[in-house]
């Protein structure tokens, strides 16, 4: 991992005009809704603001995300970053880093910077005692983790696709979501369809108890394994192999 | 060394540009890759770079396979293509990120080659022309130190005077312990700088051997007379120019776009005289 540093220092400097525009913008912007909302309500409530930014947050890191990979978008580029001396893994660590613990430390310092300094010019400006009111680590915790998961599929779309990868990402997983769903319906409804209900009646009303165990408990805690344990290490483990077989 | 071993491969599994060919590039050569548009000579720089995966075989660089693009392989190549792509940012920003990539690049080299090209490195590198864009990449490319260096149609785009240049400067800058393949259809572009010629055709090696080789056993003429065999001729004004058997026992000059032409009419004749 010597080259880790070197990589990160070489996205830092061909990105610092987008870096720098995306900070500024976010940054002033939740300044002034801070200090709006200090100045009317004489309160920082970071939870309402919480509602505001992390929709920003999320749309903003997803479609870094999905531009991660943007050094492969050109035969041009490739050529150029396939050929930087430093291994698959390397190149794809410092991609991730940065377009997800990165991103992250520096929403949550843009965030709480734009609560202190709105907060406190408002308390400056018009003699107001600020109720800095605390704030849900835990679900705040929660939206992050989800990011950080969620995201994966997008650094993958970065490397899939050449343009509009962002869109193309969401086409994707709709598509792959709605086939998905049919299909489940039809599976359920053929295999396990007479057995489980009599149609007409409430789900589970005369569900098997079987069937009710399976779908009232393990199939909520597979789903839940799935997203939470498995789904991020599966698309950055295809993502690394991708990047691995590009070619110009 | 490179090493290329029965190597096949086609951007389709059907259409195959290159059939079990082998090349070996020893260390220290300029060769020079010659070919028609579409005879695979950049695909040949691509593979040999680890851009493509051939389907079979094997493109090795002093023993490290190129395909699995290995850091220390990486450190050991740089490769200059017809089209680079090149951020919006200064040369001198552009040097700090990069050249930390290279353990012996040497600065004093990049801003004496890009004093040499008249490039200021203040300059946004989006903002230069497609010359000094090519200019200023093969000042990073030689000051990297990397031991194989792998340009493709270098001259492109170059005017007369900045193709002197490059050939001034890649001859000041080539040492024994490098090797630089020059890909090109701009033959006289490279004349005097390569000692080895390769050519291909459709995906074939066609033709492989030193300059000194060919200088001895191939001979230009403007008559054909006491020479027993005439590979080619060609037109030029005032008479006709013959690729014939150099039996004067003296070093020949031959220029290198007649001596193509020669090959790509009658290359089994050719090759004999070198068996």
């Amino acid at each position: 991992m010597e080259n880790l540093g070197k990589l990160l220092y070489r996205q830092f400097i061909l990105n610092q005009k987008k870096y720098t525009l995306y900070l500024l913008a976010t940054g002033l912007t939740f300044f002034a809704l801070f200090f709006f909302q200090a100045w009317i309500k004489h309160t920082v409530d970071f939870k309402a603001m919480m509602g505001w930014y992390m929709p920003v947050f999320f749309i903003i890191g997803l479609i870094h995300s999905a531009h991660a990979f943007g050094d492969l978008s050109t035969p041009a580029k490739s050529y150029q970053y396939l050929l930087l001396p430093a291994s698959n893994l390397e190149k794809f660590v410092s991609v991730w880093l940065t377009a997800s613990i990165f991103y992250v430390v520096a929403g949550y310092i843009i965030f709480l910077l734009a609560a202190g300094f709105g907060g406190g010019l408002a308390a400056l400006l018009f003699d107001y005692t600020i109720d800095y009111q605390s704030f849900n680590r835990i679900g705040h915790l929660n939206a992050i983790s989800g990011f950080l998961i969620i995201q994966t599929i997008f650094i993958l779309g970065s490397l899939t696709f050449r343009s509009g990868a962002f869109l193309k990402t969401i086409l994707s997983v709709v598509v792959f979501l709605i086939a998905l769903g049919i299909v489940s319906a039809i599976v359920t409804r053929f295999i396990a369809g007479g057995f489980m209900w009599d149609f007409g009646s409430h789900f589970g009303d005369n569900m098997h108890y079987e069937m009710q165990e399976l779908f009232g408990h393990y199939v909520p805690t597979i789903a839940k394994i799935l997203y939470w344990g498995i789904m991020g290490p599966f698309f950055l483990v295809v993502s690394y192999f991708k990047l691995k077989e590009s070619e110009v | 060394m490179i090493n290329i071993d029965h190597l096949n491969f086609g951007y389709t599994q059907h259409a195959k540009l290159l059939q079990d060919f082998s090349l070996d590039i020893p260390q220290g050569h300029i060769p020079g890759l010659l070919g028609k548009n579409g005879a695979g000579k950049t695909t040949l720089l691509r593979l040999m770079c680890g851009l493509l995966f051939p389907h079979s075989g094997s493109c090795r660089i002093d023993e490290n396979e190129a395909s699995d693009r290995s850091a220390k392989f990486l450190e050991q190549i740089f490769m200059i293509p017809e089209e680079y792509y090149l951020p919006p940012i200064n040369i001198q920003q552009y040097i700090k990120a990069h050249s930390p990539f290279y353990p012996n690049f040497d600065m004093e080299m990049v801003h004496n080659i890009l004093r040499e090209f008249g490039l200021d490195e203040k300059r946004k590198l989006h903002t230069l022309s497609y010359g000094q864009r090519k200019k200023f990449v093969v000042a990073f490319g030689l000051a990297t130190n990397a031991r194989f260096l792998f340009l493709d149609e270098p001259t492109n785009g170059l005017d007369i005077p900045s193709k002197s240049q490059f050939r001034k400067v890649i001859a000041n800058f080539f040492t024994d312990d490098r090797t630089i393949v020059i890909s090109t259809h701009q033959v006289k572009d490279i004349e005097s700088l390569v000692d080895h010629i390769v050519v291909l055709d459709e995906g074939r090696l066609l033709f492989n051997q030193s300059m000194m080789d060919i200088s001895a056993k191939l001979a230009l003429t403007k008559s054909p007379e006491g020479s027993e065999k005439v590979f080619y001729d060609e037109d030029i004004v005032g008479g006709k120019i013959y690729l014939t058997e150099n039996k004067t026992g003296k070093d020949s000059n031959i220029e290198l776009e007649v001596l193509f032409n020669g090959i790509m009419t009658n290359p089994q004749e050719i090759n004999s005289l070198f068996m």
